[in-house]
């Protein structure tokens, strides 16, 4: 639950951010989009992006929004409402993603647009974002990821797979919120305003108490993993059921991405990124 | 019997010219454009009849400002704006030969409701910097990447249109390119687009 409703702020945060940046200097300031991010509870967070116009199924296309946009033409339209709508499109990472096909399919002449490779990150976190704006639960997440690489819809990266085959969802989303925090810093002005459509308005929590709760352990509360010092001076570690790769990463250097230093130093036992079973011992080198 | 082959003659002289003639050209010297895009033939000309007006959508003059106010003739410091005549010149001289592209920055139902013939369709959110997947576009629009560093020396000439002088999508997407190091040389604004082409008379691609 926490996790939704950090990676929700974090999500809108950016959207914020980029509305706000995004407004020339003579406009007001003010942007509904911002209070209506602010309010307390986690999923209603989602309500806004999740409750787009049109038959209510699939992720807002460009299309549906050029629509509503001129549907709204005959009302007077401030530069604003557009670039938030415009804005909103933007941040369909499915959306952007087919416009961007599209483009390229019609750059490209009369080749055939092609599907996002495979194995993307992106086409990954098309898949978490579009759950996240559906409010689905953690364990629906897991098991839509789980399906969709099981049907061959998406081919995960191999550090996020597990020694069970499985996607690492736990790593991925706390790594996916880790991102948004680190996304441009919110102005806290402006996310003290009152919301804008809220009848009760909640007591906001600052920027920095949110961080603090993103840097908790977001899943489950494990046992500290084994660590033994090696002769070297480095660590190693146990491989434990339903370890990835990206998730001992992130677990000994605080980030997925380092899953490279643990690979490389360990080629001899991991053909391969995911090739991690339990009982394994890894070598964790001190950086 | 020379007489009637004379008369004969006479006739066939002015229906061919009949067939011929455009009473509506685009220049004195030029009545039509032949040309194409990756290999498929382009043709444009105006329409011919002189009674023909605009009806519709593109009669208004009064468009909410924001964010239909009247765009200014420079989108962007160095960059070129220009009309129709350069627009089928750049046709002609680029598009044809691959080195370079008319760009239509509406959204993709507004393009295919119909363009200019010859343009391809880049919205001008595609090309902002928010849009994670834009630098695949500037790859395809000829821009090398090293070390996060773009190199545009090989990137195709671009003309950039939307709807009109009312309409802020092309100056938004000419500086977004700029912005990204697009030479500005290499980058021309139709600031006329649908509104004056339609004006015109002029071909307008079919509806998709």
């Amino acid at each position: 639950m926490i996790r939704l409703f950090l990676l929700a702020c974090g999500l809108l945060s950016i959207i914020i951010a980029l509305v706000i940046n995004d407004t020339p200097a003579d406009d007001s300031i003010a942007a509904p989009a911002v209070t209506r991010a602010e309010t307390a509870e986690g999923l209603r967070l989602l309500g806004p992006l999740a409750q787009t116009p049109g038959p209510g199924q699939g992720p807002v296309t460009l299309e549906m929004l050029a629509r509503s946009i001129v549907i709204e033409y005959r009302r007077p339209v401030t530069g604003e409402r557009l670039r938030e709508v415009a804005s909103q499109a933007g941040e369909s990472e499915g959306g952007m993603a087919d416009l961007t096909r599209g483009v390229l399919a019609g750059l490209g002449g009369s080749q055939t647009p092609e599907a996002p490779a495979k194995d993307s990150p992106e086409a990954l976190n098309a898949l978490i974002v579009q759950a996240m704006r559906e409010g689905r639960s953690d364990a629906d997440v897991d098991a839509l990821l789980n399906d969709a690489v099981e049907t061959g819809q998406v081919t995960p990266p191999a550090a996020i797979v597990t020694s069970s085959g499985a996607v690492d969802t736990a790593t991925l989303l706390d790594s996916l919120v880790r991102r948004s925090m680190e996304a441009q810093p919110v102005n806290i002005e402006l996310v003290n305003a009152p919301a804008f459509s809220d009848p009760a308005p909640q007591p906001l929590a600052a920027p920095g108490n949110r961080r603090i709760a993103a840097l908790q352990p977001a899943a489950a509360p494990q046992p500290l993993p084994e660590v033994a010092p090696a002769e070297e001076g480095g660590l190693t570690y146990v491989v434990q059921a339903g370890d990835s790769l990206a998730g001992i990463a992130l677990r000994h250097y605080g980030s997925t991405a380092a899953y490279d230093i643990i690979y490389r130093a360990n080629r001899d036992k991991l053909p391969s990124p995911s090739a991690v079973r339990p009982g394994m011992t890894l070598r964790i080198p001190a950086l | 019997m020379l007489r009637i082959a004379g008369l004969f003659s006479a006739g066939f002289l002015l229906a061919g010219q009949a067939a011929v003639a455009q009473d509506v050209r685009i220049t004195p010297d030029l009545a039509r454009l032949v040309s194409s895009r990756a290999g498929t033939p382009i043709v444009i000309s105006r329409i011919q009849d002189s009674d023909n007006h605009l009806t519709g959508e593109f009669t208004r003059t009064s468009r909410p400002c924001p964010p239909h106010c009247i765009e200014p003739i420079s989108a962007a410091p160095g960059v070129r704006t220009v009309g129709e005549v350069e627009v089928l010149r750049f046709l002609d001289d680029h598009v044809a030969t691959g080195s370079g592209l008319l760009l239509d920055n509406r959204t993709p139902d507004a393009f295919a409701g119909g363009s200019i013939p010859g343009a391809v369709n880049v919205p001008d959110v595609a090309l902002a910097a928010s849009n994670p997947y834009r630098d695949d576009i500037l790859t395809a629009l000829g821009g090398t990447q090293s070390n996060g560093a773009w190199d545009f020396t090989g990137a195709l000439d671009l003309t950039l249109f939307c709807n009109g002088p009312w309409c802020d999508q092309s100056g938004r997407a000419v500086r977004d390119l700029v912005a990204a190091g697009y030479p500005t040389e290499k980058l021309n604004y139709y600031r006329g687009g649908m509104q004056l082409w339609l004006l015109f008379g002029l071909t307008v691609s079919d509806v998709q």
